[in-house]
């Protein structure tokens, strides 16, 4: 008998031992998505990373790196089948406490504009565009811009 | 005097609809059933009665005291398909079997219509006593009886999950969304990457038939999944 089926949602550490799974839902939710390795590199370089573990697998993660009081959103992640049950919501949130932790009092991200249920994610906690990186991301007929949201965030250092 | 029926209703484009088999007469799979589960079960044997005895004589929620009996779970312990329900009515609670009223008999419906007769599959509820009126059950109830249920899928060790109402979805993926938004999908669960299927629970569909056509497609998910780890 291993672990038993726990129904609790967990927001834990990413662990070497998550990488797998992790690029699975990555390459499950993104056309163009991450390599396990980029991952890797993601750990080693000491950014924030977190994954929210449902009931015992890893359904969603979020990367952030802080540097010099501002934190930057790299990758938010919910698998396609778990979308809309607030597990994105949740992380995210995780993710912005810890960053006031850590002393930054503002967070950026890059979305794309095609990406609507983000957008309205990251406009509900009080994200604002500040600015549009043209040309940012591989889409499949030529480029995507990057729209460029930020936060103020409350720091509690 | 069909044959010629038949054709002139082939003619004019009607489908003929057949019953596809005689429903009810469930005895002899539940013969076969038993004798199954009589010889797979004999190492899961301990755990199980010790789970069952302690279910029993479980106090940890106030819900022990309006209950007739507990409601521990059916079918068979080796089941493919396992399913979890909410909490026992009073057709359960008199009977000691989940899913026995009038929303038992859809459920066993909705299970024949993917080929699945009811012997086949494990059922069991979040709750094992039946809440007072048949109200939600509380958090607090939830947290102290859901490890059992928990044991009992462990123990199980099922292939797809079905989970039928907003309050077995909602305990099992621990989300506030409503059943309308989970159900319709497959989410691949627990620490064996277990595939489970959210759909509405059979009282609700009696209320509310037009949301069977839903249903159906969510069941038809669930025999995909059956077909496909077989």
């Amino acid at each position: 008998m291993s672990a038993a089926v726990r129904p609790r949602t967990e927001i834990r550490l990413m662990q070497p031992a998550d990488l797998k799974s992790v690029a699975a839902v990555e390459r499950a939710a993104y056309q163009y998505p991450w390599s396990l390795g980029i991952f890797r590199d993601c750990l080693l370089a000491g950014y924030y990373c977190l994954v929210l573990d449902v009931g015992g697998s890893v359904t969603a993660y979020g990367i952030m790196s802080v540097a010099a009081g501002e934190a930057h959103l790299l990758n938010l992640c919910v698998h396609p089948n778990a979308q809309r049950l607030g597990y994105g919501r949740r992380l995210l949130g995780a993710l912005m406490v810890r960053a006031g932790e850590v002393g930054a009092d503002k967070i950026f991200l890059e979305v794309r504009p095609s990406n609507q249920v983000a957008l309205r994610l990251y406009a509900s906690v009080g994200f604002e565009q500040v600015g549009i990186r043209p040309a940012y991301y591989q889409a499949e007929n030529g480029r995507e811009d990057a729209v460029i949201l930020a936060a103020a965030l409350q720091t509690t250092r | 005097m069909t044959a010629l029926r038949d054709r002139y209703l082939k003619e004019i484009g009607i489908p003929v609809w057949r019953v596809r088999s005689a429903p009810a007469s469930t005895e002899p799979v539940l013969e076969i059933a038993k004798a199954t589960a009589l010889d797979g079960a004999a190492q899961g044997a301990d755990a199980w009665s010790e789970l069952q005895a302690k279910v029993r004589a479980c106090t940890l929620c106030g819900l022990h005291r309006g209950r007739t009996q507990t409601v521990f779970g059916v079918g068979r312990r080796d089941a493919r398909l396992f399913v979890i329900g909410e909490a026992p009515g009073a057709d359960e609670d008199r009977q000691g079997e989940p899913f026995v009223g009038r929303a038992g008999q859809l459920l066993n419906a909705m299970l024949r219509s993917i080929g699945l007769p009811r012997a086949e599959v494990y059922i069991a509820n979040i709750l094992k006593c039946r809440p007072p009126n048949n109200r939600d059950p509380e958090p607090s109830e939830q947290s102290s009886c859901t490890p059992y249920l928990s044991q009992q899928i462990e123990l199980v060790q099922p292939r797809v999950l079905l989970a039928v109402g907003r309050i077995a979805a909602q305990w099992l993926l621990q989300t506030d969304a409503p059943i309308g938004r989970i159900r319709g999908r497959v989410v691949s669960y627990g620490p064996r990457n277990t595939p489970l299927v959210v759909t509405y629970h059979p009282a609700y569909l009696l209320r509310s038939p037009l949301d069977k056509a839903k249903a159906w497609t969510d069941l038809c998910m669930v025999k995909e999944l059956l077909g496909r780890s077989s």
